[in-house]
């Protein structure tokens, strides 16, 4: 019988195909570009700041006289002017000058990227936790006279952060401000930041950091534009370091001196317009990820023969199959010469830590890891178990119950699919979850719901210096599977999987 | 028995005597005349307790406590500089016995303090006015003609030993560590860093906020350079980073400047750097710490002050100026 050969409509097709290709793109492309200067100019700036007190020195004419060279638009607003006044311009800059008493939570909720030294007003932008001396601090030079000289010396944990590449910073130490006991700033920030800056060599005490627009503030806030905290306080700006003359030309003194470069290439950030994350769409996850890994070798390491969690194994790699990769299997015991050739690393849950060593830590192709107790041996944490990594909910390792949810603190990253920020259901049923706390150079996805500082799901950028300096031969990715929870997965978190392996196998960014 | 803690003596005697001493305000003691039009610039031979003046007519030489004309040395006609080459016995400092003057027209001339005869003369590749300063490392001589010419003398030797046409400015200038040469250049609002040992242009320090810089002394020591501006700011600049981290306001116009050690004596200020402007504000930038400078003072005198030399026997600053139209040398002290 002669049929009719069946009609394929293209459009649907099309559509498709064109969403693959966006959703690819925004994962492997470079969407953390800044603004150059000569973009940036004639961006207009609301410059909110405080009345001058009699006999007290204050920068904010000079940030407004810097701002004007760099070629900004600037609208000087007091304390007491109205949330609108905002309205029409590109960035609101909050000096520590203005009252955060009276400013309070006017910015919080706005629309525009908020650009803020008054650290005292973090708690009500939401940017960190309310409580002084413990998720913000201001330094004064008098009364903290000691600490006042360590808050001398920044640290870039993160030399792949845009902000810290716009100005070839590197992951060292760095000169905050000139040579002289100096008034400053730190917040907390929640997960969903970035930390450009530390310092006092507590990782999270943060000199500097970011909030992509949709990501977690604190309290769950999410953050309506982007958000930056900045360390200079009322008087300080024109400490802010810089080199000149013949010292300008030596690599080292240049790398130090860069306190006004990372204050420009931060409000440079702010101006940027962020990147449109896909919406959730499991479907086009899956096809992006099989565009990425159609013909690409995954070594996925397992522990062959495996009482637990053999066949949840085996479905992974009928997933990986399918996708497109061509699989290549070895038991734990194998030497990381198998990787040799490969084009990505998968480690099983199945593995044992204390079998697998320190195998693969140093391999240069891209690696996710669904054993969070190897956070250690990877170098993605610490090695204080249960302070650095754990098993949440595990019967006789943690305090914890159960739990079947994560919560994306992260929408706007491509390893989010989608998500919006929240919880979101991970598996099927309540069970155990392992986590760790990477250092602040990682990218935190999703946490453990009310256990902020326990990261389920993050990564490293290639370069990004991972616990104990460690420098990220390759990207690098937690994914919280454990044994056999491949097979429990709910639909997000099936999601969730193909968009933390897609944005391993991605290209790195430039 | 109430008995009087000696700490509390010791600090009401403290006390009372803070209150009691004077202040170290500076004021003109007295004024030098001049032969001739101008004063452009000044030395001290402390050992020899002369002046030297560099103006129209050549090398004045005054007798530093008196005032009293004490010579003049040939051979230069309309000076604008001149050093006195710091000698050394050992550690300590001792008498200059030679000297160098520029003029307005790419000439140098070497001379002797014995016999306050010329020893030397050389012309430059370049015909304008050129400044100069002796660097106490290499033991030579630089010559920045405002043209754009830097040129190093062998004073040993009276020679050119080497010359570059690079960017400078008509601006003080000053000698620092390790080749260095600075020089203010307000027509493009920088301090350039010059290398005499490569003839090369190293960087500019920028201004921070001050516009035409003109005058600058350098603390060798705490790597510091005051940099003086002709709209009244002073910055201070660090030179290890180029960065400026005081500014401080001082008088307007040119300005020269001088950098002195104890300059009041020991229990007085640890150093600094004196500031002489066009508008007759003389300030003294104080030496709190390296990192501390304050203005320590600002004494008004008649406006048209020129070059400021010190005398560090009697703490005194010589000052070139300009007195109903002649030219005079201000004595000043405290």
């Amino acid at each position: 019988m002669f049929r009719m050969p069946k009609r394929i409509s293209i459009v649907p097709t099309l559509l498709a195909a064109l969403f693959t290709v966006s959703f690819t793109a925004d994962v492997t492309a470079n969407a953390q570009h800044i603004l150059t200067p000569a973009q940036a100019r004639g961006k207009r700036i609301l410059l909110v700041v405080g009345e001058p007190e009699a006999g007290q020195a204050n920068d904010d004419a000079l940030v407004k006289k810097h701002f004007e060279e760099e070629g900004y638009i600037v609208t000087m607003a007091g304390e007491d002017d109205p949330a609108t006044k905002p309205s029409g311009q590109d960035l609101i800059v909050l000096s520590s000058t203005a009252d955060p008493r009276v400013i309070a939570d006017r910015y919080a909720d706005i629309a525009i990227p908020v650009f803020t030294w008054n650290t005292v007003d973090y708690p009500d932008m939401k940017m960190t936790g309310p409580e002084r001396h413990v998720d913000f601090e201001t330094i004064d030079k008098a009364q903290d006279f000691a600490r006042s000289f360590s808050m001398l010396y920044g640290y870039f944990p993160n030399a792949t952060d845009p902000i810290v590449k716009d100005f070839g910073g590197k992951t060292q130490l760095f000169g905050t401000l000139y040579l002289l006991p100096q008034n400053f700033g730190w917040g907390k920030p929640a997960a969903g930041a970035d930390i450009i800056v530390n310092t006092e060599g507590d990782p999270t005490h943060a000199g500097v950091f970011t909030y992509e627009r949709g990501g977690t503030m604190y309290n769950g806030f999410v953050a309506p534009a982007r958000r930056v905290g900045f360390y200079i306080q009322d008087a300080t700006f024109h400490y802010l370091t810089a080199v000149y003359g013949p010292a300008a030309k030596d690599a080292d003194m240049a790398d130090w001196w860069v306190g006004l470069k990372l204050f420009d290439a931060s409000i440079r950030w702010a101006l940027t317009p962020p990147p449109d994350p896909a919406p959730y769409d499991p479907a086009a996850t899956k096809a992006a990820l099989a565009k990425m890994a159609h013909g690409k070798k995954v070594l996925f390491v397992r522990r062959l023969d495996t009482p637990e969690g053999e066949e949840s194994d085996d479905h992974i790699v009928q997933h990986l199959k399918e996708v497109g990769f061509i699989v290549k299997e070895v038991d734990q015991d194998e030497p990381q010469t198998a990787a040799d050739g490969e084009d990505f690393i998968l480690i099983s849950a199945t593995n044992s830590k204390y079998k697998t060593t320190n195998k693969y830590r140093d391999a240069k192709i891209p690696l996710m890891c669904l054993e969070g107790l190897m956070a250690d041996t990877l170098k993605m944490a610490g090695r204080r178990r249960y302070i650095d990594y754990g098993e949440h909910g595990e019967l006789t390792e943690s305090i914890d119950p159960q739990e079947a949810y994560l919560e994306i603190v992260n929408s706007s990253h491509p390893m989010a699919a989608g998500l919006k920020n929240g919880y979101v259901k991970f598996i099927k049923d309540a069970d155990v979850l392992k986590w760790a706390t990477p250092p602040p150079s990682a990218i935190i996805i999703a946490t453990l719901p009310n256990s902020m500082h326990e990261r389920a799901i993050f990564g490293f950028e290639k370069g990004a210096a991972m616990a104990d300096e460690f420098v990220a031969p390759a990207r690098r990715t937690m994914f919280p599977v454990d044994n056999p929870a491949f097979d429990d997965l709910t639909e997000a978190g099936h999601t969730l999987f193909d968009a933390a392996v897609l944005w391993t196998i991605s290209p790195p960014a430039k | 028995m109430n008995r009087t803690s000696p700490i509390f003596v010791s600090f009401a005697a403290l006390l009372f005597c803070a209150m009691v001493l004077p202040a170290q305000t500076y004021k003109a003691i007295t004024e030098y005349k001049l032969p001739g039009t101008s004063a452009k610039a000044i030395a001290v031979d402390a050992a020899g307790r002369r002046l030297f003046v560099a103006g129209g007519d050549g090398i004045t030489i005054l007798d530093a406590d008196t005032g009293a004309p004490a010579g003049a040395i040939g051979g230069l006609s309309g000076a604008v500089d001149v050093l006195l080459i710091p000698e050394q016995n050992g550690e300590e400092p001792a008498p200059s016995t030679r000297g160098f003057a520029s003029d307005g027209a790419g000439h140098v001339i070497a001379f002797s303090l014995v016999d306050l005869k010329s020893t030397a003369n050389i012309s430059l590749q370049s015909a304008g006015p050129a400044s100069l300063c002796y660097d106490s490392e290499s033991k030579t001589v630089e010559a920045v003609s405002a043209q754009g010419l830097l040129t190093t003398i062998d004073p040993a030797s009276n020679r050119v030993v080497k010359s570059g046409k690079v960017a400078t400015g008509s601006g003080q200038v000053v000698c620092g560590n390790m080749g260095h040469v600075y020089v203010a250049d307000p027509a493009a609002n920088v301090v350039h860093v010059l290398n005499h040992e490569t003839m090369e242009n190293e960087g500019d320090y920028p201004m921070r906020t001050g516009n035409g810089p003109t005058g600058l002394a350098l603390d060798t020591k705490g790597r510091r350079l005051f940099v003086s501006c002709e709209d009244g700011t002073i910055e201070i600049i660090d030179t290890d980073a180029g960065f400026t981290f005081i500014e401080l306001k001082g008088g307007k116009g040119i300005a020269r400047e001088t950098f002195a050690w104890l300059p009041q004596g020991n229990g007085q200020w640890k150093a600094a750097a004196f500031v002489a402007q066009q508008d007759g504000t003389l300030s003294g930038i104080r030496m709190n710490a390296y990192i501390n400078y304050s203005m320590g003072g600002q004494y008004k005198f008649s406006p048209g002050l020129g070059s400021v030399a010190y005398d560090d026997k009697t703490h005194h600053l010589f000052l070139t100026s300009m007195d109903a139209g002649s030219p005079v040398v201000v004595v000043a002290g405290y």
